[in-house]
């Protein structure tokens, strides 16, 4: 017993299979016993089977599903009538700008650079849908929804655009008219950054009325 | 199905006809042949982005297989110089569409929001809107290898391909095992001459992060696997392992050229990998300016285009984009200067110095602000705390026994394997500042992830070098460590 131990730490492969060996025991243990709260043998079917990875998002990323779902519900409320404003002419903006185009949700990109009231007027002259901001890729988000005619912010779960928005946040003022609505999804960073993603809404087209306070 | 079946073998069977019509003959023809025909694709799409030509990737996926065709003509006259046995194409594509069933049917997968990114930039690249200025953030930090590898799911209104990833996963493996047979059963019998690849990849195959990156929508397994395929067939070029040469050359361009595409830090991990492999007395004239020119011409191509566009549309140009265009321009020249016969650039101390010159570049940047390192340092730290970054022991385990082979032993051309692995940490930190962010720690944090692209080589490492490897004290003599002979 002795002379064959002797015999296989000889052989040029010995401390390669030993160390390898090793690896491969400490990996194969920790793989399927230790929970990381993330990937193993153990769990994957539980936390990777999902039918596609949006849905995905929408069962359980409240910041992916509030990005991805206002641009799409976007593009269903009114194809070919959303301006976007870049209000930054910043690197996030851009993202933001490219985000909407991806989703199908953009036709036309105006270059100003405007702040929120501004925004707002620029798009009330337009008379039409208008995106603006950058979304943020980082942190949870709120959604407010502003009545356009005292700016007052309505709080709370706001917007059933289609299901998807909630939260509540301090605002700025919006102009007249009442007609609007100014949604914004505001995305806070980890180190308190924040992006906005800002969209005004005909009240007709999400089926908000005058002074209708939202639950 | 059949769509996904299609587009994922169409890229292989590229790949592998180019390697079999340059003399490679065995079963690694498949898993190297998928690596040569994604970064072919990558490589014509960079193109077509950086030029006047349109964008959408069927351009990039047609020409993938025309050129493949075209170099199988020149160099293969005869059809069966040109296709891989029919017996192994079997296996292969059984093996793909197994993969395919497999995942379209179970949908096992991880994504995380980088994923959107990758994504959207598909998306605006089939719809034709990167040259809109849409893009531009995107152009240093996602760049287009993982939106190409799944942009043709957008053709048949899909947002990804369900199979690709986790058949790169499998070509990362089989393509370990590969590299470390060929590099021990010369020392071993013909038994352990398999037993040491089958236990170098089942030790990579059970880590739990490699699990999770096989099935993550990102680019941290793609990289690895360009890393491994670009720095394995390199070593076992300096080897003289019996592996056709041109073949060896070719993965290693193509590979290079792939992951200058795939991730930010891909121009940086495949120049290292790179320049002791140039630098060495056993690399033809002709290899080492075509390696030099695919490098330099994949980096300054895509970073140039980089520049120039944010430089258009900001009132700057990122410096990052900046120095990477030029090094690669540099490169090019090199390259070019070689082929003309010129080789004194390319001294042995150069890997040495570069090494250095990350360290010291390093020193100069904490100097200067130390805060990104400061905030960074517990992200490189949690490489020890197994639970926070999901790694368990196995990062912590591969570093120990990579440290353990370098400090006890030493085999030949052992820098070209230890390049990657040995300065990814200072890499990654000089990023940290060129992209001017930090790292956060967490198993999503940029590093934690990153640390997956040297992973397959370290193992590499570490297999080859206890095999190979003689202990240092025992001096020179040894035939084990003799340089192959030059070539040049």
């Amino acid at each position: 017993m002795k002379r064959a131990w002797r015999e296989f730490w000889r052989h040029p492969g010995a401390t390669a299979v030993a160390t390898l060996g090793a690896l491969v025991a400490m990996n194969g243990i920790q793989v399927d016993a230790a929970d990381y709260g993330q990937f193993t043998l153990a769990n994957a079917w539980h936390r990777y089977d999902h039918p596609d990875v949006f849905a995905a998002a929408l069962e359980e990323d409240p910041n992916a599903r509030t990005r991805y779902d206002v641009y799409v519900a976007l593009a269903e409320i009114a194809p070919d009538s959303v301006v976007l404003i870049p209000d930054h002419g910043e690197a996030r903006t851009s993202r933001s700008v490219s985000r909407l185009y991806s989703f199908g949700a953009v036709d036309e990109v105006v270059e100003t650079r405007v702040d929120a009231r501004g925004l707002g007027e620029l798009a009330l002259s337009q008379g039409v849908l208008v995106a603006s901001g950058a979304g943020g890729s980082h942190g949870a988000p709120w959604v407010i929804l502003v009545d356009g005619e005292n700016g007052r912010d309505r709080g709370g779960p706001l917007l059933d655009l289609h299901g998807v928005l909630t939260g509540t946040a301090a605002t700025p003022v919006l102009p007249e008219p009442r007609e609007w609505w100014w949604l914004v999804a505001m995305v806070q960073h980890p180190d308190s950054d924040y992006y906005y993603t800002n969209v005004l809404v005909e009240s007709s087209v999400v089926g908000l009325e005058g002074d209708q306070v939202l639950p | 199905m059949i769509a996904e079946f299609l587009v994922v073998s169409g890229w292989t069977i590229a790949g592998a006809v180019m390697l079999h019509s340059v003399g490679l003959r065995d079963w690694s023809v498949w898993p190297l042949g998928l690596v040569t025909g994604l970064a072919l694709y990558f490589s014509l799409g960079a193109l077509q982005v950086a030029t006047p030509l349109p964008d959408h990737p069927a351009v990039a996926y047609a020409g993938t297989l025309a050129a493949a065709a075209a170099f199988a003509c020149w160099r293969a006259p005869r059809l069966r110089d040109a296709l891989p046995h029919w017996r192994s194409g079997a296996v292969a594509g059984a093996g793909i569409a197994a993969v395919v069933m497999v995942t379209r049917t179970v949908h096992i997968v991880r994504w995380h929001v980088d994923t959107f990114e990758y994504f959207k930039v598909a998306a605006l690249m089939t719809q034709g809107h990167l040259d809109d200025g849409t893009f531009i953030d995107a152009l240093d930090k996602r760049l287009l290898g993982v939106p190409m590898m799944h942009a043709p799911a957008l053709w048949w209104d899909e947002w990804y391909l369900r199979s690709v990833t986790p058949l790169v996963g499998i070509a990362c493996l089989t393509i370990v095992v590969w590299v470390v047979h060929q590099g021990v059963r010369g020392s071993l019998g013909q038994r352990l001459g398999w037993v040491v690849p089958v236990l170098a990849g089942l030790a990579l195959a059970l880590t739990n992060r490699f699990q999770f990156h096989a099935l993550y929508l990102n680019g941290h397994l793609l990289a690895a696997t360009f890393l491994v395929a670009l720095v394995g067939c390199a070593w076992l070029y300096l080897d003289s392992a019996g592996v056709p040469e041109p073949a060896l050359i070719a993965v290693v361009m193509a590979a290079s050229a792939g992951l200058v595409v795939t991730r930010p830090e891909g121009g940086l991990l495949a120049g290292l990998a790179l320049v002791s492999f140039v630098v060495s007395d056993g690399v033809t004239r002709r290899h080492r300016a075509l390696t030099l020119l695919a490098l330099g011409l994949a980096v300054s191509t895509w970073h140039g285009y980089a520049a120039v566009a944010q430089a258009r549309l900001f009132d700057h140009t990122p410096a990052t984009s900046l120095a990477y265009a030029v090094v690669g321009a540099g490169v090019v020249a090199v390259g070019l200067l070689v082929a003309a016969g010129w080789s004194t650039p390319l001294v042995p101390w150069l890997p040495g110095a570069f090494e250095a010159s990350l360290w010291l570049g390093l020193l100069a940047l904490v100097v200067h602000d130390a805060e990104i390192f400061l905030e960074s340092a517990p992200a490189i730290l949690a490489m020890y705390t197994p639970i926070e970054t999901a790694w368990g022991g196995s990062l912590f385990a591969f570093y120990a026994a990579s440290l353990l082979v370098l400090w006890r032993m030493r085999f030949i051309h052992q820098r070209v394997l230890r390049y990657p692995w040995s300065t990814f940490v200072v890499l990654a930190l000089v990023l940290a500042y060129a992209r001017d962010g930090r790292y956060h720690g967490g198993s999503f944090d940029s590093l934690i992830r990153m640390f997956i692209e040297v992973v397959p080589v370290m193992v590499v490492f570490i297999a080859i070098g206890m095999v190979r490897g003689v202990p240092r004290d025992v001096g020179s003599a040894s035939a084990t460590v003799v340089a192959a002979p030059s070539r040049a």
